[in-house]
């Protein structure tokens, strides 16, 4: 797919967003997607605060979890990893959040539903998709990769644990200068699901 | 998805008109998640479609037979304490998906949080709409987070209750527009005026789905946590009795205090007046 052009990657709005952690600017940037594709649109959010440009900024790059963002389920590290990259960026008083709208890394909130329940009947992660006939990861990180473009920012220090988001990061033409492990505490309700994106997903984790 | 205008509700008004029962034709994605500005400035447009294409049979069978589902059905350890989590979809009746998918599916998702025996009294029910910002990035421009988060504290302190999490960002307006909304408050607008500047009505959220949830979990009395007497009044008139109306206030941060003024005073929400 032809990525760029014309450049997709429109800003919808830029706004003072004062939270828990400090205050940030929040833009937000949407895309279209090719006319055969549902959703036809793909929407993220930045969360932007202060100096981006004179280095290699800390960046995260965070696939909506609605179960772990916002409502504390301990079946995954997402929320704890949401919060430790928020709570690092507001320590070093620069940083970007993306927010990307990939609820179940890409199959949707109904979907990873489904597959908690067959996860509740002993499948793995890539278990259960495979049973729904679905792959582990739609995730190509091109919305994120043309957000940090648009900002002006062509080298990043990248908290994840996840090898492809460096990679499709570097692709795209960003420079991870560095990559910072953005690994938290883990949760014994959760320890089936890290072992599982250590084992069979490849990320570096240490804690297990 | 942004079937908002006519409102994912009109899902359930089996007894209305066929006009009524129109669902409202969404240029719609199968992400309910994030929403997109244009819901609103589209309602114009909505209207528009609707009279070209409401007399359409065709059409209009395609869209008007939504039923409720349980989607899905797990475990949920949070860190309030154990929840069975649902996913309920608002689906089309019959399977429409050709050469037009996106009309299949224009549905709804909410999840329901379920603790303990709800069923032996009326439990402790937060209906709670979905706000990004607040929800996951403690904003504090808005109470959303803290009443969130009270709600789940109450119904693990009482052992019992159920929060419904309906995908109706921004009142229903979407993400990208209540960002909008929110650069024109920048500038000075109040929440209600900013909605109107962008061509929005202020609240699009009917309650049907989470009314139509609540009934097929067996629940038809509840003790609401809310400060919102819309939710109040459309729960009642989904034929779920309030028996107690629990209040959802919480401390103001500086920055949302324009915000729980405007609640108060031009959407009636009951909140203390500071």
């Amino acid at each position: 797919m032809i990525d760029s052009f014309p450049d997709p990657v429109r800003q919808t709005a830029s706004v003072d967003f004062p939270t828990r952690w400090g205050r940030f600017r929040m833009i937000g940037f949407e895309r279209d997607l090719p006319a055969n594709s549902h959703p036809r649109r793909e929407s993220a959010l930045a969360l932007i605060m202060g100096d981006v440009r004179s280095r290699p900024p800390l960046v995260r790059i965070h696939s909506q979890c609605l179960t772990g963002d916002a409502l504390g389920s301990l079946r995954c590290d997402c929320g704890e990893q949401l919060r430790t990259a928020l709570s690092m960026i507001a320590s070093e008083g620069a940083g970007i959040l993306i927010y990307e709208e990939a609820e179940g890394r890409g199959i949707g909130l109904t979907a990873k539903l489904n597959a908690y329940e067959l996860q509740d009947l002993g499948c793995d992660t890539v278990e259960a998709n495979e049973r729904l006939g679905l792959k582990v990861d739609y995730r190509e990180f091109r919305l994120p990769s043309g957000i940090l473009r648009q900002l002006g920012v062509g080298r990043v220090r990248l908290l994840t644990n996840n090898p492809e988001k460096v990679k499709a990061l570097q692709d795209a033409g960003i420079e991870v200068a560095e990559r910072i492990p953005c690994e938290v505490a883990p949760d014994e309700n959760a320890m089936r699901y890290l072992e599982t994106k250590k084992k069979k997903l490849g990320h570096l984790l240490t804690a297990l | 998805m942004i079937c908002i205008a006519f409102g994912p509700g009109r899902v359930f008004e089996n007894q209305a008109s066929e006009t009524q029962r129109f669902v409202g034709y969404c240029e719609s994605t199968s992400s309910t998640t994030f929403g997109h500005a244009g819901a609103g400035r589209g309602d114009t447009l909505m209207r528009a479609a609707v009279s070209g294409q409401l007399r359409s049979a065709a059409y209009n069978q395609r869209v008007s037979d939504f039923i409720v589902k349980k989607v899905a059905e797990a475990d949920f350890p949070t860190r309030w304490g154990r929840f069975r989590i649902y996913g309920f979809q608002a689906q089309p009746e019959t399977e429409a998906e050709g050469a037009n998918g996106s009309l299949a599916k224009a549905g709804e998702d909410a999840v329901a949080l379920v603790m303990g025996d709800v069923h032996s009294a009326p439990p402790l029910v937060r209906i709670h709409s979905q706000c990004l910002t607040g929800d996951v990035f403690h904003s504090m421009r808005c109470d959303c987070r803290q009443q969130l988060e009270l709600a789940l504290s109450m119904i693990a302190e009482t052992g019992s209750g159920i929060l419904l999490y309906e995908q109706q960002e921004g009142r229903g307006i979407g993400l990208m527009a209540k960002l909008q909304a929110y650069e024109l408050q920048d500038r000075g607008l109040d929440t209600v005026e900013a909605n109107v500047e962008l061509g929005y009505d202020n609240d699009y959220r009917e309650y049907k789905l989470p009314a139509e949830i609540l009934r097929q979990l067996g629940v038809k009395q509840v003790r609401l946590i809310s400060n919102n007497p819309d939710k109040v009044a459309a729960l009642e008139s989904a034929g779920i009795k309030v028996v107690e109306r629990v209040s959802a206030e919480v401390e103001p941060y500086e920055h949302s205090e324009n915000y729980l003024r405007t609640k108060r005073e031009k959407m009636g929400h009951l909140l203390t007046d500071r």
